[in-house]
């Protein structure tokens, strides 16, 4: 299982995801500078949580525009998975490998706490399946654009393809998402963006350890 | 010559801005009653120079597409300022 973790200018949760994935694979996953442009034959792509760019401009907008795009692009179009936490949810979203976007919080404010996110029933994806739908995460969130917005059109669209990955509990929305949405899947189910946080859920001093079961079964999917 | 382009990006009317609404809040707080819209917008300023006005604007509608604004969100309108 070879996992590639991309870090940018201001990223910050890189090295939580590096000892999140440590802990569970055999093989350690390689840290890759947004400056590179030959990322091939990875079974995962990570873009991890943090502020790139200083969430200049808009949140994500200029490290969509990091020469290593280029090869993220090639490594979806090939069928690669990625997976996007948080600011790499936002860059994803800025790069329209998902779409939507994401939006200031509704109470305008920094968001950094433990929820439960719910998995739903969804088209073949690794992210999901493996999971009853309905199961739910205890996975921590931090942020402040984590407000997913799309359009009436679109959101039909994403429903009946089956691609809202995973959901916030009914009435405690914490940032006025969109159908309450955490997490939403590529048209092909390959890549994922969530704006809880997975690796923080993984080691015996977290407080639940629901992520460590997400990046399981994600390995678990991916060879099988 | 320079030509300066301004580019003014503001949300969409349908996208709920939790910001602007904020602002309109607090207006209203200070006995600002008849405020009927508010538009927060953002705006870009670019000189350009040996080029003409046309491809000023070309080249600024392509950055805008490009980078500047995030279409799903966000409207756009860019004017020019000649200068000499």
């Amino acid at each position: 299982m070879r996992v590639a973790i991309v870090v940018f200018p201001g990223s910050n949760c890189d090295r939580d995801v590096f000892e999140a994935i440590k802990s569970i694979s055999k093989k350690l996953p390689k840290f890759i500078w947004h400056k590179e442009t030959n990322i091939e034959n990875f079974d995962l792509i990570i873009i991890p949580g943090g502020f790139t760019f200083g969430d200049y401009l808009r949140c994500g907008a200029l490290a969509s525009n990091s020469p290593v795009i280029k090869s993220i692009r090639d490594h979806a179009s090939r069928g690669g998975a990625i997976l996007g936490i948080c600011n790499g949810f936002q860059i994803l979203t800025e790069t329209k490998l998902l779409p939507g976007t994401l939006i200031r919080n509704n109470a305008l404010k920094f968001l950094c706490h433990d929820l439960n996110v719910i998995v739903q029933d969804t088209l073949p994806s690794p992210f999901t399946w493996g999971f009853k739908p309905t199961t739910k995460l205890n996975i921590p969130i931090a942020h402040n654009e984590g407000n997913y917005y799309i359009n009436d059109n679109e959101l039909k669209k994403l429903k009946f393809n089956g691609q809202i990955a995973f959901k916030y509990e009914e009435n405690l929305n914490p940032n006025g998402s969109v159908g309450n949405i955490a997490g939403v899947l590529s048209e092909n189910g390959r890549i994922l963006g969530m704006m809880p946080h997975p690796e923080r859920s993984v080691l015996n001093h977290h407080n639940s350890l629901d992520g460590k079961l997400f990046f399981q079964n994600l390995m678990e999917q991916l060879l099988s | 010559m320079t030509i300066d382009v301004i580019i003014d990006i503001f949300p969409k009317k349908e996208v709920l801005n939790p910001e602007t609404e904020a602002v309109k809040k607090t207006l209203s707080n200070l006995g600002y009653k008849n405020i009927d819209e508010l538009v927060l917008s953002k705006q870009i300023k670019l000189s350009f120079k040996n080029l003409n006005e046309e491809d000023c604007i070309y080249q600024s509608k392509l950055m805008c597409d490009q980078i500047l604004v995030n279409t799903n969100i966000q409207d756009y309108e860019i004017s020019l300022l000649k200068k000499d």
